[in-house]
């Protein structure tokens, strides 16, 4: 399955305000089985991509195609928690599998794997959405969209308003359904870290424009000339200013645990010659 | 004279509910302490900052500003007077229909002139940068701007206590620089102020750092002390500065690292 | 929803007392209700329109306003055609479309705090049977929610969108469907209401207690030749009426 922008704009109108172009001519296509990471400032465009993306709403020029229908391509918008209405758990994850008109065993097959799935303690399921922690209510919103297997995830700022261990959670369990599944992301995302842990191909959208797209290895070599305020994943940042200083480390690992390496690497050679 | 700042054995029990409240908290402050209280989401910490400013009252305990008691009703509106919060987002706190009348929503509840308003209203724009935004609708800025103006509101009533809750979440790197370089401009101005996080990073130029998990304040000292806890740390739910972290995970445990120059002078002399 | 919310400018109505401007819409709001001719309703439409223009409000803020309001006004235009004639119709959309357009006048040139006050004052002969400090706050609140409700409703219809629901279905999935809208938006609602009504607390509002004001009202000259011209022209009309 293939998803395929050419060209693609969205220009807002308001009334009293002058056009506001959102997005200008993006083009670029999305493969079954990729982890695409979107970077950019807030306001860049990046959730008004992601609706385009998900058929929600219709460019103002451009085409979007999709060769190979082999399953939806769904949204999981900002807080997603806000869209809670259902009385038990198991209910508000059932909503998007109900509305995919699946026989009731389908779909309670689908709720249960998607709270497993999000490791909610089973004991949660059948309270109220609203009585759980942040946290929890987040992996709910998760479920709610999981359960209706999609073949594209598209995630908005999945980490906002999440505290250390909620973040560190979701990483985890993205990272396990995607090599459980067959499930591909586009992650749109203003903190670098949660990105290159998760994904293995960049686009960088700036003043609606799509800057770059490429590995992150790639990415950490180009960020400082094309978008200097963006910030480099830490452990990148950290490569390239060691290596600014003199020391030899490959500055373009392409996942953390090829910075690690390089980290450990640098660090082993120091105690050496601390012994030496 | 009474003493400026005192929770005495707060505790807090949500009614009805299972949510953590807050349990036994002591603390006293001096005027001019810059104090940062540290938890993961739902360790108590913004019921704890709704203790401090009197929205909630304490189920036991008291809490007393400048001897007056957040318990008794009569007394409310002089700890208002004197203890200000900055809620964590700024669109549920603006009343009015222009930056300008924003921040002078508080002032006006004191009752003063309308050029004694209009004094420190400006004052306040031009603090905080807002004068440009002055007819702008609150609800249409940027999110650093509703930051900036969420601040500007609660400044314009020079409270003797600021409570800032969580004031860097949901902003992009620039201004959350802006800001952290605004509140410690105010820090240095002798400011007393409380700041709410589960990011030790943002308050490494605290005077006392309290550190609080399902209610309870498990621990209080200096922030450069909690740079050597990363065990601690992760099981309390806080997040150390990133290059602490990235130090510990690479087992250097001498010298302590706060940023990133010092980790690369650590890697790399 | 630009349509409601205030829109800072200079001119001529902006600088005026907001009592005046509530005279103003009432005697306008009065004379769209009762004039029963297409004719009338018209030139009241032309009124407005000048409003508009020496408020320096744009155009298409009333446009948008009478876009937002199609379905009410079509069904309103339907159903009149139905039991009356093509006039009346007419005369029943323009009166409709008045009544919107001075809505968004009155939003348009007076701050939702200022008009607060002013309705406060307006109804202070009234503050011994009514909470009337309580309810100028709660009216001028929901005005500058309002934009933030609709704002959070378009998201959260997003939200439910991206989950599958579809109005064209059967009945049943769409009442679901509507549930799905409606109860988060309440819940929503409700948890903004109660954090600003902590944070306006905090920052020690006493509803219906004295406050001061950052710009005091005061009723000036061009305010009283303002409230004559009203009461002139509204007396002037009637006699018109009267006797023709």
């Amino acid at each position: 399955m293939e998803v395929k922008l050419a060209d693609v704009s969205v220009v807002y109108t308001r009334a009293g305000e002058p056009p506001r172009k959102a997005l200008n001519k993006i083009s670029f296509s999305l493969k079954t089985g990729e982890a695409v990471a979107l970077l950019g400032p807030i306001g860049s465009g990046k959730s008004t991509l992601l609706q385009v993306i998900a058929g929600l709403r219709p460019p103002t020029s451009g085409q979007i195609s999709v060769r190979g229908q082999d399953g939806p391509i769904v949204l999981s918008i900002q807080e997603p928690h806000r869209g809670f209405f259902a009385a038990t758990v198991r209910e508000e994850v059932a909503f998007g599998p109900e509305n995919l008109d699946l026989d009731p065993a389908e779909t309670a097959a689908r709720v249960e794997w998607a709270l497993t799935a999000v490791e909610l303690p089973r004991d949660k399921w059948t309270v109220s959405p609203l009585q759980l922690s942040g946290g929890e209510q987040r992996r709910v919103a998760l479920a709610s969209v999981l359960a209706m297997k999609p073949r594209f995830l598209l995630l908005d700022e999945p980490t906002i308003g999440l505290d250390g261990p909620g973040e560190e959670a979701l990483r985890r369990i993205l990272a396990r359904i995607r090599t459980e599944t067959a499930i591909s992301y586009l992650i749109a995302s203003h903190d670098p870290d949660f990105l290159y842990a998760l994904t293995n191909r960049v686009l960088v959208l700036v003043d609606g424009e799509l800057r770059a797209d490429t590995t992150w290895g790639d990415w950490a070599q180009q960020a400082a000339r094309v978008a200097p305020d963006l910030k480099l994943p830490f452990l990148l940042g950290l490569l390239h200013r060691l290596a600014a200083a003199g020391a030899p480390v490959n500055t373009a690992p392409a996942t953390p645990a090829a910075a690690w390496n390089e980290l450990s690497r640098l660090c082993r050679e120091r105690v050496k010659e601390g012994i030496g | 004279m009474a003493r400026f700042f005192v929770l005495d054995n707060v505790s807090y029990c949500y009614p009805g509910s299972a949510k953590t409240g807050v349990c036994q908290v002591n603390l006293e402050l001096e005027p001019g302490t810059f104090l940062a209280v540290l938890g993961a989401n739902g360790s108590g910490k913004s019921t704890l900052a709704r203790l401090c400013c009197g929205l909630l009252k304490p189920t036991a305990g008291r809490v007393l500003v400048d001897g007056y008691c957040t318990a008794n009703d009569e007394e409310l509106k002089d700890i208002y007077q004197r203890v200000g919060i900055v809620f964590q987002h700024p669109d549920n706190q603006f009343v009015a229909s222009t930056v300008e009348r924003e921040i002078a929503f508080g002032v006006e509840n004191r009752i003063m002139s309308s050029r004694a308003i209009r004094r420190i209203v400006d004052a306040e724009m031009v603090r905080f940068g807002l004068t440009a935004l002055r007819t702008a609708q609150p609800h249409s800025l940027s999110g650093g701007e509703k930051r900036l103006l969420s601040l500007a509101d609660i400044w314009a009533l020079k409270p003797k206590l600021i409570l800032v809750d969580e004031p860097l979440a949901m902003l992009d790197p620039g201004t959350r620089e802006r800001i952290t370089q605004l509140l410690r401009d105010l820090r240095t101005e002798g400011q007393s102020m409380i700041w709410f996080t589960h990011g030790l990073a943002e308050v490494m130029a605290a005077d006392q750092v309290l550190v609080m998990c399902k209610g309870r304040v498990v621990w209080r000292g200096q922030p450069a002390t909690l740079l050597t806890m990363a065990e601690e740390a992760r099981a309390w739910g806080i997040t150390l500065p990133p290059a602490t972290q990235v130090a510990y995970e690479l087992g250097i445990n001498s010298p302590v690292v706060a940023n990133e120059s010092e980790l690369v002078s650590v890697l790399w002399k | 929803m630009n349509s409601v919310a205030y829109y800072p400018a200079g001119s001529f109505w902006h600088a005026r007392d907001p009592r005046l401007k509530l005279l103003v819409v009432l005697a306008g709001a009065t004379l769209v209700v009762t004039e029963k001719s297409l004719g009338g309703q018209i030139f009241l439409l032309a009124l407005h329109l000048l409003l508009f223009v020496t408020g320096q409000l744009p155009l298409r803020r009333g446009w948008h306003m009478v876009k937002t309001f199609r379905w009410l006004l079509l069904i309103a235009l339907l159903l009149n055609l139905w039991t009356g004639s093509l006039p009346t119709a007419l005369c029943y959309l323009l009166r409709l479309i008045n009544l919107l357009l001075m809505s968004s006048w009155l939003l348009g040139v007076t701050e939702s705090l200022t008009l607060i006050k002013g309705l406060e004052l307006t109804l202070l002969p009234l503050k011994r049977v009514l909470p009337v400090g309580e309810m100028a706050m709660v009216f001028g609140l929901t005005l500058s929610f309002f934009p933030l409700l609709l704002r959070e409703a378009g998201e959260i219809m997003l939200a439910q969108q991206a989950r599958g629901v579809n109005f064209k279905t059967n009945w049943a999935k769409k009442m679901k469907g509507l549930i799905a809208m409606v109860i988060p938006l309440f819940i929503s609602a409700l948890r903004r209401a109660l954090e600003i009504a902590q944070a306006m607390e905090a920052r020690g509002y006493v509803p219906g207690a004295p406050r001061g004001s950052l710009y005091a009202l005061a009723w000036g000259k061009k305010d009283s030749a303002g409230a004559v011209l009203v009461f002139c022209f509204v007396l002037v009309w009637w006699g018109y009426k009267l006797i023709w």
